[in-house]
């Protein structure tokens, strides 16, 4: 096995890759440069292992620059560590109360998530929502009030942007709900916005 | 044309970019799922079906959700399996993950038929208990998908959007896909969406309960056709460029290392995803480079690996600006970037801000009205109007879904 040589087609076939993926790693020094005899260039098994690894970090959100550091720094035993501990959905690793739990299940991750949601369903009570009651904030040279917040919609909507004129063509974009804190921040900024756009310049 | 592999490229609407002053351009990720490799078969899928059975759900509406879920059963084999859970306030599980046999799917029907409606609804619970029961079955090779049915607001359990979207998501990552069927008007739209979009699944807008069953089975049929898994596109960034994506796809950036994660894809499905990409002025540099790794697996679960890459080449700016532009391309993102916007106007008129609503959809329609059919520029005015009117809930639902369709480049 460790003598098996392969053209550059060939592997990409076994690795289900392409040959254009294997040159760009070649080139980004993610695998070693093949060996050449005569006019050809032949891939080893090392190859072949590098790719699995590659696919693996890839499948655990590492950038390229972070595996290509991987590559070149860890020896053998600390391959085998990594892959241990954060090889492939399959073999995921779960943080436990135990310390880091390793489960061949497939769907053993899922069922971790849901477990730790539903244990802690149980213990919280619903959180209120923050209601805002700050009064609206005039401009004296505008015609109308700016309201910070109208009353909360029925239900809740992603990205809750409320938006509000601070002159002609100038928006302040603000994130609901909004803590009493930052409401009050955001009020100052309104006075003192006001003030600039209201004077000369 | 059959394409016995994935297809992935990198386009633009114009690889010149100024030397100068920022330049803005679009980028395009075109994906292609492979035609089966054998027909006849499809993956063993591991599904929970989770019913409303809520008090609103009384009638006509439960009586086409059994017929709908008798349906999918009907379409199952013996290599899958099924769970069946009803919630209202209470979740029952009528069925924990069984191999559809023949015993079993006589069963299951029985189940069915006795559903009744009930109270409020706990839309969580139901939905996680249909997880979970996905979870303790899953196998290294089956099609892991919770099928969610509502017609209401969640209002018992967790009920907040974000959250919601995010457990979907953390779900998704951890193998187990969700789907969701929103039915009449009640239910939130926005919620069933993210936790679509989060969850690698789909969304569908039931506007009429007879519709029911031919959408769930729309659903089976791209689960039993998925021939690329776990598709996931790393996309790097060079510095000082600004990219948003469009579309809402499931993604993760750090640094400049942006991760797309767009899960399962069907026998030749087109996916295209657009960016907005804000090219800096040139530092000292000839060319910008893109590159874009794709993983995911094939109907074998074996590893697919696939690299694609743009360059960006700096010119003058009046080289730049007068080059010409791909109109096919920039067709392709109107279409998405018009639908995005008109996602975000229905947030803002759902609020009650209906003037906003209608100025932001109408700015977007004449920024993309060239690259438009004069009959999609109508569609979109004549939306936008209604908008600035206030909207019926019916319509704020199908444009809503028209909008998601448009986005992921559905067809309708």
């Amino acid at each position: 096995m460790m003598t098996e040589k392969y053209l550059i087609h060939e592997l990409a076939e076994i690795a289900q890759t392409t040959v254009r993926t294997i040159r760009y790693y070649t080139d980004e020094g993610l695998l070693p440069q093949p060996e050449i005899h005569g006019k050809y260039a032949y891939y080893t098994s090392e190859h072949l292992r590098r790719l699995e690894l590659i696919r693996q970090m890839k499948e655990a959100y590492l950038p390229l620059r972070e595996i290509r550091q991987k590559l070149l720094n860890m020896n053998e035993t600390e391959i085998n560590q990594w892959q241990q501990t954060y090889a492939s959905p399959r073999q995921v690793a779960e943080k436990t109360d135990e310390g880091i739990k390793i489960s061949t299940e497939p769907g053993a991750s899922a069922k971790a998530y849901i477990a730790r949601l539903m244990g802690n369903q149980e213990g919280k009570a619903a959180a209120p929502s923050v209601p805002i009651t700050t009064p609206a904030v005039s401009v004296p040279n505008a015609a109308k009030e700016l309201p910070i917040q109208s009353p909360p919609p029925s239900y809740s909507i992603v990205e809750n942007w409320q938006r509000i004129d601070l002159a002609p063509g100038v928006e302040l974009h603000v994130q609901e709900p909004l803590d009493a804190e930052k409401d009050s921040r955001i009020r100052q900024l309104l006075r003192y916005a006001q003030k600039i756009f209201s004077s000369n310049i | 044309m059959d394409n016995k592999e994935l297809r992935f490229n990198l386009n633009t609407d114009q690889p010149l970019i100024a030397r100068g002053v920022p330049s803005q351009r679009v980028l395009e990720i075109a994906l292609e799922a492979p035609v089966a490799a054998q027909q006849n078969t499809h993956p063993p899928l591991n599904l929970a079906l989770v019913l409303d059975r809520s008090g609103s759900m009384s009638g006509e509406k439960l009586e086409y959700v059994k017929r709908a879920a008798v349906h999918v059963l009907d379409l199952l084999q013996e290599q899958d399996r099924v769970a069946l859970v009803a919630y209202d306030d209470e979740i029952s599980l009528l069925s924990p993950s069984v191999p559809v046999t023949a015993e079993n799917r006589v069963e299951l029907k029985r189940q069915i038929s006795r559903l009744e409606a009930g109270a409020s609804t706990n839309l969580s619970g139901g939905w996680l208990a249909g997880c979970q029961e996905i979870a303790a079955t899953a196998k290294s090779d089956s099609l892991n998908r919770a099928l969610l049915l509502t017609d209401g607001l969640a209002n018992a359990g967790i009920t907040d959007l974000e959250e919601l979207a995010q457990h979907a998501k953390e779900l998704s990552r951890r193998g187990v896909s969700t789907s969701t069927f929103g039915v009449g008007e009640g239910f939130n739209e926005h919620l069933l969406e993210a936790m679509a979009n989060q969850g690698g699944g789909n969304f569908y807008y039931i506007a009429s309960p007879s519709a029911i069953p031919e959408l769930f089975q729309r659903e089976f049929k791209e689960l039993a056709a998925v021939t690329a898994r776990e598709v996931r596109i790393n996309l790097i960034i060079p510095a000082h460029v600004h990219a948003q994506v469009l579309g809402g796809w499931q993604m993760e950036q750090k640094e400049g290392n942006l991760t797309i994660f767009v899960g399962s894809l069907y026998a030749a499905q087109h996916v295209d995803i657009y960016l907005k990409l804000l090219m800096p002025q040139s530092d000292g540099l000839d060319r910008l480079e893109f590159h874009a790794d794709l993983t995911a697996s094939d109907e074998n679960a074996a590893s697919i690996q696939l690299h694609a890459e743009i360059v960006f080449e700096y010119a003058s700016l009046q080289t730049a600006e007068s080059a010409p532009k791909s109109m096919p391309v920039l067709e392709r993102f109107a279409a998405v970037d018009l639908a995005e916007t008109a996602t975000q106007a229905l947030k803002l008129e759902r609020m009650g801000k209906n003037d906003r609503a209608g100025q932001i959809l109408k700015q977007s329609i004449a920024a993309n009205a060239p690259f438009l059919p004069a009959a999609q520029v109508d569609l979109f005015d004549d939306m936008a109007e209604r908008m600035k009117r206030g909207m019926a809930e019916n319509d704020r639902k199908s444009s809503h879904y028209a909008a998601y369709n448009q986005k992921r480049g559905k067809e309708k």
